[in-house]
């Protein structure tokens, strides 16, 4: 029921016109399905010579022909812009809902994505949705309309309803057994469209063809595509079958009170009409029966898929505190006895990591490929929670803290970064949203990344008309929004120049290290493989095998002779002649 | 849309389209036989029961026939949806890049991406088989009126037909609309979705809280695309009420001529029966919109094939270097390379650097043959295997992702340094490297990069005889980065290696450095060469080198 209320408002607020229309729709359509008492006053009129009976009848069959078009058609225009408009308001709450879950965690998890990957496939039929409700109210009306006739004819008739009875629970399987088939297919459904979107892009087009990967790719998509449709297919095939034994059934039933009514009339005691009226009804029957409990079942699909959605809808809403973020820094962050996995997976990321960052100062990162070190970033700014531990800043969980507020005052450029097709202005003030239109504050950030590639006014993206960049050029953007928040009170720098060139590089060293002398005890995190970089930060922490190997100072480190050491030299010599 | 559906299976189709037809006849049967039955009212029982049992029949044909169908058109759905599919991904996956990032392309496959969103291309056959059921249904009621007077079936057939015309102009409209939205506003509308919704810019529109700013950005991009098409429905509508008017003068004629000429009820019965059924000559809505849809779907389909045309075999040239003469090229206008010539002998390793967007990556492109330059001339020696920046993260195995079901990929790896990323992957080559898979797990940037090399060592391997690497070691950490150089210059000597870095310690070891800037070759020479020229190599070398040589002092 909670499904049906959340459809109705969610069209209500779409289009309150066209869901009141489509409401009403049903009511006018019984007057088609009367045809058949029509029908009946004709037969009865011509035999009793009765002009008034075979006048009535005639209007009333050509009323009924021409109304009961224009009303389908109206119907299913409405029906069409209705769908459309619900489908997109479920569209954007579905968009909202995932992009403002708090984690990452649905990128992760094989089930999550299931789970979207059906609202995915399903969201014309959630558009549909209000429409299924009215297909399903008009079915019913339907089945009563016949009903009242079929006591007309004659009430033994009423017999027949009774075979219809195993419909509904056929029904029931049935939409078990496509359900069921629907979850099957998800994962070779995901996978295909994966690849089939690899075949249409531009930058994988590259490895395709250097490779030769064609054929290959080509025949993974068509066994995909087996794969997803042969349990669908499987369905299809029990879902037939049972309908068959069903229906089978009916025709003997519908057969059965034909008889009946034939044996009444040449008994004299039903009149001609009633015949005539018997074998029109039962054909109507066999869809006027079915069709509401096909119609209900197939509310029922819609309604799985409403669940889906209030599952996305849940889950959505489910922790982060409500805390404040704090105005400053005045401690430090601290992480204690933290531990990670992935969800669902058992091998430890980060283990029992104790770790001090005091305020105001600057942290470099540094540790082999998969040392845990993006994990941390991942972390601190609540993408993940940690697994075990927790993570405090001036002594509060971050946990505590409302998620949006903590991140509020959080900037960040990562490795992975993003491509922003806006404006270069909108690229890089996405970054600080307050100012997006200020195009000062937006120049200045762009000054400090030496992200000065373009004019602030221009698009980017060929697709819309625009310029591409080189990949080091995207990334100079990625760094000018990641310094266009001033006050921050963490700024993370994850592989911060891995694409950038030797001056750019230079230059961004010195904006990051006065970008630390800011107030409200701002921490600097930066993550890289670059000892150059490193060498300037307060304290460096060498992260191996899940935990903490040394920590301290550049000079500390270096005197160690440990880990640390032997990378800084090791590069250190790569420059010696 | 057909000989798609005919592609998915011949014999399968045929039958599919005679037994929709038979199933569509099983109602006027049922109606010729309830005349039988009637005829025999008010006492001819023989008469009767015979009129009953064929009605018997009528329905249980019908029914299983239904049953069948209904199994048949999933199947052959399917089938359109796959043939769809393939047609494009298998010119897609052949053409010439540049033809792939052409305007038309780009807009074509998001008009088809967005009749995919909405049914999946899924439907075409259940409603080629209404369509067929209700045009066989109202044939077979034609049949039967015409037994009463040939001019009725005639002047239904033609009330219907002026309706249905009203309709499809009606909705070819709105059809079109909704195509040209498709193409332009609504990729835009699709394109911030994607933005909102997948994993790429996840990380920064969480930190940056940009969900309430882009989904409602979304929103009206969406909205204004379709307002669009609302409203042209709603104009055309005009047409299709002027042709319900006809629909019910041609039933108040038939229906009219029927009371006043016949006397049986059996008459009576079958004709104004017929007359109700012969509404299936009309619009059938359930099936000719997906139709409509489905020859839309089709068209593109086929389109998009047309304009992907295969790529020409590369022309192999026994050159024994590799040639750029006066090479020119750019892109939309604005030119990258402005008449680059560069030599490189067979064996040599060759790097190259630069700053960021002074071509590096577009010069690595033509290399390797993803584009042609506007002019000049490039020969190659033999094959090219690359390691690209912007390399794919294929969602398939380890395995997969290396070797693409070929052989090879334990050697490549090992040589590209990650065999250790197996200890990571639970289920270790068939780990499928994506979080999202129940039996995956997705790798790091520097595993990834890792694997995206292993990718290109097994290329050569299998007889490229030049290896281009753009930023290999951008996301590999010191250790992992060394091992690769070391590995790098192993071979040289056999294959030509060719290497766009930012990391000017390791470039230095290379046979030859050249320096791009503005468009052509800026300094050329070995690292001490270059040093001693005191160019642009030598500041942005000495740029890094500093950081190293301060610490040193301090």
């Amino acid at each position: 029921m909670r499904e049906i209320r959340l459809l109705v408002a969610t069209a209500w607020r779409a289009d309150r016109r066209l869901t009141l229309a489509l409401i009403a729709e049903p009511f006018g359509n019984t007057l088609v399905l009367m045809s058949g008492l029509w029908l009946a006053m004709l037969t009865n009129g011509l035999l009793q010579h009765d002009t008034r009976q075979v006048v009535t009848g005639v209007a009333a069959l050509v009323l009924g022909a021409g109304l009961g078009w224009q009303l389908d058609l109206s119907a299913s225009q409405w029906r069409m812009v209705l769908g459309e408009k619900v489908a997109h308001a479920f569209d954007t709450e579905i968009a909202r809902l995932c992009a403002e879950l708090p984690t990452l965690d649905h990128f992760e998890r094989a089930e999550h994505q299931d789970h979207l990957e059906l609202l995915r496939q399903r969201q014309g039929q959630l558009g549909n949705s209000m429409s299924a409700l009215a297909v399903t109210v008009k079915a019913v009306c339907a089945g009563l309309t016949v009903l009242v006739l079929l006591v007309v004819a004659h009430p033994a008739m009423l017999a027949l309803v009774l075979l219809a009875l195993p419909a509904l629970l056929i029904t029931k399987a049935q939409q078990r057994w496509r359900t069921t088939a629907e979850d099957a297919s998800a994962l070779a459904s995901r996978t295909a469209r994966h690849l089939r979107t690899v075949a249409q892009d531009r930058d994988a087009a590259v490895e395709v063809r250097l490779f030769g990967l064609a054929d290959d790719l080509e025949r993974r998509i068509g066994t995909l595509w087996t794969a997803q449709r042969r349990p669908i297919e499987h369905a299809e095939r029990k879902v037939a079958l049972a309908s068959l034994a069903q229906q089978v059934l009916y025709v003997a039933g519908v057969v059965a009170a034909v008889g009946f009514v034939l044996h009444q009339a040449l008994q004299g005691r039903s009149a001609p009409g009633d015949v005539v009226l018997a074998i029109y009804l039962s054909q109507q029957v066999q869809t006027a029966v079915i069709w509401p409990v096909q119609a209900v079942a197939g509310f029922g699909r819609t309604l799985h898929t409403v669940r889906r959605f209030r599952w996305l809808q849940d889950h959505a809403r489910s922790a982060s505190g409500t805390l404040p973020a704090p105005r400053e820094i005045l401690g430090g962050i601290t992480l204690e006895n933290v531990s990670f996995r992935y969800p669902g997976t058992q091998k430890w990321v980060l283990r029992n990591v104790d770790l001090t960052i005091p305020a105001g100062r600057a942290l470099a990162v540094v540790g082999a490929n998969g040392a845990g070190k993006t994990t941390l970033v991942k972390l601190l700014t609540r993408m993940y929670e940690p697994t075990e531990g927790r993570i405090t800043v001036d002594g509060v969980d971050i946990a505590d803290l409302d998620v949006h507020a903590w991140r509020h005052r959080l900037a960040a450029a990562f490795q992975d970064f993003a491509r922003f097709e806006f404006t270069v202005q909108h690229a890089v003030g996405v970054g600080d949203l307050p100012h997006l239109d200020d195009p000062a504050h937006v120049r200045d950030a762009i000054t400090r990344a030496g992200a000065d590639v373009l004019a602030q006014d221009a698009q980017l993206g060929t697709a819309w008309g625009g310029t591409d960049l080189s990949t080091g050029q995207w990334q100079r953007l990625a760094l000018a929004r990641g310094l266009a928040r001033t006050t921050p009170l963490v700024r993370f720098f994850d592989e911060p120049t891995a694409s950038l060139d030797a001056f750019t590089e230079d230059a961004l060293f010195d904006s990051m290290t006065r970008a630390t002398d800011c107030a409200h005890g701002m921490i600097t995190v930066l993550v890289t493989h670059r000892f150059s970089t490193v060498r300037s930060a307060d304290l460096i922490v060498v992260l191996a095998h899940g935990g903490v190997a040394e920590l301290g100072s550049h000079q500390e480190l270096l005197a160690q002779g440990g880990h640390y050491a032997r990378l800084y030299r090791s590069q250190a010599d790569a420059f010696a002649d | 849309m057909k000989s798609l559906l005919w592609q998915a299976g011949r014999g399968r189709f045929v039958l599919f389209c005679v037994l929709a037809v038979l199933q569509g006849l099983a109602p006027a049967a049922a109606i010729a036989a309830s005349g039988v039955l009637v005829a025999g009212l008010p006492d001819d029982p023989e008469q009767a029961t015979l009129g009953l049992a064929l009605f018997g029949a009528a329905l249980l044909t019908g029914t299983v026939l239904s049953a069948v169908l209904d199994h048949e058109a999933a199947v052959l759905d399917g089938g359109f949806a796959r043939i769809v599919h393939e047609t494009v991904a298998h010119a897609a996956l052949r053409t010439d890049v540049a033809h792939l990032v052409a305007d038309r392309t780009t807009r074509e496959l998001g008009a088809l991406a967005e009749f995919e969103r909405v049914d999946g291309f899924v439907g075409t056959a259940s409603a080629l088989k209404e369509l067929l059921r209700q045009r066989a249904t109202g044939t077979g009621a034609a049949v039967v009126l015409a037994t009463f007077a040939w001019w009725a079936p005639i002047v239904m057939f033609l009330g219907w037909r002026g309706l249905s015309f009203g309709v499809r102009k009606w909705l070819d409209h709105g059809m079109t609309l909704g195509a040209q939205q498709g193409e332009t506003a609504l990729r835009r509308a699709r394109y911030l979705r994607g933005l909102a919704v997948d994993s790429p810019a996840a990380k920064e529109i969480r930190v940056f809280g940009l969900a309430g700013w882009l989904v409602p950005l979304y929103r009206d991009a969406y909205l204004n695309a379709l307002e669009v098409v609302w409203q042209g429905r709603k104009l055309g509508m005009r047409t299709v009420f002027a042709a319900t008017g006809g629909v019910l003068a041609a039933h108040l004629v038939v229906l009219t001529a029927i009371a006043q000429s016949t006397t049986s009820p059996a008459e009576i019965v079958v004709y104004a029966q017929a007359v109700l059924t012969t509404s299936a000559l009309g619009y059938v809505f359930g099936a000719e919109i997906p139709l409509a849809r489905a020859r839309k779907v089709a068209e593109l389909a086929r389109s998009i094939a047309r304009s992907l045309a295969p790529a020409p075999p590369e022309p192999r040239t026994a050159a024994d270097s590799i040639r750029l003469t006066n090479v020119h090229f750019g892109y939309a206008g604005t030119p990258v390379l402005k008449g680059l010539d560069l030599e490189v002998p067979k064996g040599q390793s060759l790097a190259i650097v630069g700053e960021n967007g002074a071509g590096k990556s577009t010069l690595v492109h033509l290399l390797a043959g993803i584009h042609r330059p506007d002019s000049g001339e490039i020969t190659m020696p033999g094959r090219v295997s690359a390691i690209v920046q912007r390399f794919t993260r294929f969602e398939l195995s380890l395995r997969d992702n290396i070797a693409f079901g070929g052989e090879g990929a334990e050697q490549a790896l090992e040589r590209a340094g990650g065999l250790g990323l197996l200890e990571d992957l639970p289920h270790g080559w068939a780990t499928v490297l994506s979080s999202s898979h129940p039996r995956g797990r997705d790798l790091s940037g520097g595993q990834w990069q890792k694997v995206a090399l292993a990718r290109a060592l097994r290329a050569v391997d299998a007889g490229a005889e030049v290896l281009v690497m753009d930023e290999p070691s951008a996301n590999l950490d010191v250790l992992a980065e060394e091992e690769l150089f070391a590995r790098f210059s192993e071979l040289a000597g056999e294959t030509t290696t060719i290497l766009v870095s930012h990391r000017l310690a390791s470039v230095k070891h290379a046979d030859r450095i050249i320096v791009i800037a503005d468009g052509r070759v800026a300094e050329d020479g070995t690292h001490a060469e270059l040093m001693a020229l005191q160019g642009k190599y030598a500041a942005m070398y000495s740029v890094q080198a500093e950081r190293f040589a301060e610490a040193g002092h301090a």
